[in-house]
């Protein structure tokens, strides 16, 4: 029988506008639960920041323990303990453009379909492929957040747009992304009308399952009726409804939980929006809400503007253009990758300095970052970080290179295996395992 | 101004029914039959025959068809139209509403509530150009949960707000704690509505059963009401555009039902769910023929909703959805505003918006001598200021500006930040007007030289071109591209780049050469054929929402493109050859 850990709709009633801060957290951790590491729960956080690095400002030149931390990764500076810089991996690609299918592989290990090709393909990634194992033990199965997009011209080489849009993917469906922090929070936390009594809630639960359930029946009706193509879409929303159910059913809407946070305030800029989105999964991490994320840093043709940001009146300030332009604008796009590492420093931090019962979040974690270019659009010596301690499976801190090229496919193996999985090989380019994590 | 259709053709009558049609026809004949709720698919077979010596597509004489909105007693004895039953319809799979679709369907059905809840889902995956094709429309968990909390905050909004009790009314429009039997015919009401079709007695039987959840639970019979709605609201009839086949594994193609070609028209049309002059010609079968869509065609063409057309059609097809939220560097555009990339954008809207409410050639689309400003735009341009920010249609004869491809818009959505790359131009050109997209680059392009003594763009995509590997599609795109150097990253007409003066001269790909953008144009536009199957192409493509590749599929598009060339390319032809052709009123199931 699935455990699924109780959560208060009312608890986060004690939030104010404030923007959700972590030092809220300590007080909230559920107690320590053994796990058969010792630790508190596994988890897996993918980061995809997009349009790549410049590689020699990135790659350490010493291999193992202590590497050394060029221009670009010294923002990791605080908790280069913690992370490993895996280099010579290659991307999974099937050969056409330079960002849409290696965006939607990045995690998957999975070509995806050709250009214009009628439908999508891809397989699971791993952030899903570790929600399914583990499903039924946490209320929501994963997180699938990122940041608003902005309209910027370009479309890549005329894919599918879903591809440069999203790393999570549940075999040839890509997982809705949130990307309004308030959204995604009231989706992990609950969003119970203020003022709400017992009865209301027990009321309102009642009523939701009686909704939920009926409108399953529906579908289901209607699926016999169908051919395949519509079934499958049937079928996901199915899939859908009854994920839902399941969260409301077992929802224990009169029992206060310890764990809540509170509800982010007005963010003044998108380094609050992202912290803010790395501070729910945070916390969802540690109150065991979920146990799989991802983030989608932006996306390469669009997403972020660095103007206001980082680099005031003069432009060029679009990620994606001035990766297009490194021969004059290199330092430019060497300061936003910083930025980024910047980020993912503060989450790490954030897992780190979270105590669990003996060992940090971040022990029981593993957080892999990756991108969709290496240097200057190319898919060979991609840059990928490693962080965590994956409940003693991984020895975070070391520079590892990797001879022959070995497709990112086989570290997403190799980190299922970690996490409780049993493969050989991982997605369709997968070919083998890396060792030594 | 009024629409009249039928003054510029009539369709083909003869397809379908002429004798010896094969099974195709026969199994088109007996689903019609079997189509319980349409009077109107009684199929006449001698009304084929009337038409079967004339062409598909041919004009016609425009007599024969009354010329006329009002339905004739000949309607009933043409309801296939121009449908062309050697062509398989095609297979739309099962239709997820998108976010325009979503918000423009809760609007109808609250009548006309301002609230606009899919501006919070997720963005729509987009594919084929288009946000609206339902083989990538897919649903997951997050998103489920999102239609959840959109259909609670619509209810309070629509039954609780005090402000919006006119939409209540209109709702709930008798007193449902007091009379039972009020309860389910508002149910009733609603749920025809949201499903756009009429729901069956056991639909609605499980749908009132929610009135006794409700009030098992302590609430009233109106809470029940309001939980009925919400289970509406989140059934698989309401989020997706369900259609059935009789057999969904037979490939034999059949006449859609009535209400399924309703929503056909109005989400093509409009990006929402029908009004109720169409559920009314459905619910009475007077929907099924070539004459009652022309006439609805023409009536919604000419309905404020057909705003969702301009806005979801032309706005993607051509770029224009995201030239208002562009943004540009502003060291080198400091008058790129906000004001202006907005301007920017209405001027191609209004200048798209000519077609569909005049009788012009679509071809002008490339070529016209004229457009529309305000102020800030045509100080922009360099025209005469029309006096204020409305805009005027000005004449831009003569100057440096000749049809959309020369409007600001789309030359600085083409446009990064900081300056042209007439590469996309040139591949913008060939997919979008011409329907040849390039073939998709190799995934480590080098990057183009610009260093100092690197020369013009010309000349950097000229060393560029150099590389074999990149000389096949860069020759078809950068003599395109280039033309239109002329117009900067934010389309403001110059003659020099970086001090060097600019040459736009090029060789078409037939040889032809030309001097610049506007005799480019022009060149374009002396092959209206291929422009105008590109255009067909790509509206089939929306209003489907499905691929168009194959050679059945090219069939539909030689059929529309014809009679929409025949009526001189008059765009609310090619709209109403659309919504009566076979690919539109049709389709099938799939073998497993």
């Amino acid at each position: 029988m699935p455990r699924l850990e109780p959560l208060s709709r009312r608890a986060l009633l004690i939030g104010g506008s404030t923007m959700l801060g972590l030092p809220f957290l300590e007080a909230m951790l559920p107690t320590g639960q053994a796990h058969a590491h010792g630790g508190g729960p596994l988890r897996f956080a993918g980061l995809f920041t997009p349009n790549g690095y410049s590689m020699s400002r990135f790659t350490p030149d010493q291999e193992g323990a202590d590497y050394d931390l060029k221009e670009v990764l010294v923002a990791l500076a605080s908790v280069q303990s913690e992370v490993s810089v895996l280099t010579g991996l290659t991307a999974v690609s099937n050969g056409f453009g330079a960002h849409a299918q290696t965006t939607g592989s990045a995690f998957t290990g999975t070509p995806v379909a050709t250009p214009n090709a009628p439908s999508l393909h891809n397989t699971t990634s791993i952030d899903q492929a570790y929600a399914e194992l583990v499903a039924g033990e946490t209320p929501l199965p994963s997180l699938v957040l990122g940041v608003a997009e902005v309209a910027n011209p370009g479309d890549d080489a005329g894919y599918p747009d879903v591809y440069h849009r999203h790393i999570s993917w549940d075999g040839a469906t890509p997982m809705a992304r949130l990307d309004d922090p308030t959204t995604a929070f009231e989706l992990v936390f609950g969003n119970a009308p203020p003022g709400a009594s017992d009865a209301d809630l027990e009321r309102r639960q009642t009523l939701r399952l009686s909704v939920l359930d009926s409108v399953l029946d529906e579908a289901n009706s209607l699926n016999a009726s169908l051919g395949p193509s519509d079934r499958r879409k049937v079928d996901e929303y199915l899939t859908s409804v009854r994920e839902l159910e399941m969260r409301v059913a077992a929802e224990d809407v009169t029992t206060d939980n310890a764990c809540a946070g509170i509800a982010p305030g007005p963010m003044a800029n998108d380094e609050e929006r992202v912290r803010a989105m790395l501070d729910i999964i945070a916390l969802a991490f540690a109150c065991d809400q979920t146990r799989a994320a991802t983030f989608l840093m932006g996306r390469s043709f669009s997403s972020l503007d660095y103007r206001d940001l980082l680099f005031g009146g003069s432009g060029p300030w679009h990620h994606h253009q001035i990766s297009h332009q490194l021969g004059s604008h290199r330092d430019r796009h060497d300061t936003i990758c910083r930025w980024e590492l910047t980020q993912v420093a503060y989450f790490i931090e954030s897992l780190r300095d979270m105590d669990e019962g003996g060992s940090s979040v971040l022990d029981n974690t593993i957080v892999a970052i990756t991108s969709d270019v290496s240097d200057g659009h190319s898919h060979d010596n991609m840059p990928v970080l490693l962080a965590g301690g994956g409940g003693g499976a991984l020895t975070p801190g070391r520079h590892i290179r990797y001879s022959g090229g070995p497709p990112t496919a086989n570290l997403w193996g190799s980190v299922f295996n970690a996490l409780g999985g049993n493969v050989t090989s991982f997605g369709e380019a997968g070919n083998g395992l890396l060792g030594q994590l | 101004m009024t629409l009249d259709l039928h003054m510029h053709r009539r369709f083909d009558t003869r397809v379908l029914l002429a004798a010896g049609r094969g099974p195709a026809l026969l199994l088109l004949l007996a689903a019609t039959a079997c189509n319980g709720d349409s009077d109107g698919a009684t199929v006449d077979t001698d009304g084929g025959s009337t038409g079967a010596s004339s062409e598909i597509g041919s004009s016609g004489n425009d007599d024969t068809t009354g010329g006329s909105d009002e339905s004739t007693s000949e309607d009933t004895e043409d309801p296939t139209g121009a449908i062309d039953p050697d062509l398989d319809p095609g297979r739309v799979t099962l239709h997820r509403l998108n976010r325009s679709e979503y918000n423009n369907t809760v609007r109808d059905l609250f009548y006309g509530l301002d609230i606009a809840p899919a501006d919070d889902f997720p963005p729509d995956p987009r594919a084929l150009g288009f946000d609206n094709i339902a083989e990538v429309l897919t649903l997951s968990p997050v998103q489920f949960e999102l239609y959840e909390r959109a259909a609670d905050n619509l209810l309070t909004a629509a039954l609780h707000d005090p402000g919006n009790a006119a939409v209540r009314d209109q709702l709930i429009f008798c007193d449902a704690d007091a009379d039972q039997a009020c309860a389910s015919s508002v149910i009733r009401a609603f749920a025809d509505r949201a499903w756009r079709r009429s729901v069956d007695d056991a639909e609605l039987e499980l749908l009132v059963a929610q009135v006794g959840t409700a009030t098992a639970a302590g609430g009233t019979a109106e809470d029940g009401v309001e939980l009925a709605f919400k289970h509406a609201l989140l059934s698989v009839h309401f989020l997706f555009r369900v259609e059935l086949d009789e057999d969904p594994t037979s490939d034999e193609p059949h006449l859609l039902g009535d209400f399924e070609l309703a929503s056909r028209l109005s989400y093509f049309l409009w990006s929402s769910m029908p009004d109720d002059e169409l559920f009314e010609l459905a619910r009475a079968g007077e929907l099924q023929n070539a004459n009652a869509i022309e006439a609805q065609t023409s009536r919604m063409l000419a309905d404020p909703k057909a705003d969702a057309f301009v806005d979801n059609f032309a706005g993607q097809w051509l770029s224009l959805r995201g030239v208002r939220a562009l943004t540009k560097d502003a060291t080198l555009f400091p008058e790129f505003t906000p004001a202006l990339s907005a301007a920017m954008a209405t001027e191609s809207e209004l200048f798209f918006r000519t077609f569909l409410e005049e009788e012009r050639p679509f071809v002008e689309l490339l070529t016209a001598d004229e457009t529309f400003v305000n102020d800030e735009l045509a100080d922009f341009y360099g025209l005469p200021s029309p006096g204020g920010d409305a805009f005027e249609r000005v004449s831009v004869a003569g100057t440096t500006r000749k049809g959309l491809l020369t409007q600001a818009g789309v030359l600085s959505i083409l446009s990064p930040e900081n300056k042209t790359n007439p590469t996309v131009r040139g591949a913008w050109v060939l997919s979008q007007m011409l329907c040849s997209p390039p073939s998709a680059p190799p995934n480590d392009v080098p990057e183009l030289d610009e260093s100092p003594e690197s020369g013009t763009v010309r000349e950097q995509l000229d060393a560029h071109r150099e590389n074999p590997a990149c000389a096949g599609c860069h020759l078809a795109m950068d003599p395109i591209g280039l033309a239109f150097e002329n117009y900067d990253a934010i389309g403001r007409y110059r003659t020099e780049d970086r001090g060097e003066p600019i040459d736009a001269s090029g060789e078409w790909i037939d040889g032809t050469s030309f001097d610049d953008a506007l005799e480019l144009v022009d060149l374009l536009a002396a092959n209206p054929d291929a422009f105008s199957a590109c255009v067909t192409k790509q509206m089939l493509t929306y209003a489907l929402g499905r691929e168009f590749e194959n050679p059945d599929d090219d069939g539909h598009i030689d059929n529309a493109a014809e009679t929409f060339s025949e009526a001189n390319q008059q765009l609310p032809v090619l709209v109403s050859a659309i919504t009566q052709s076979g690919a539109f009123r049709t389709r099938r199931g799939e073998s497993e």
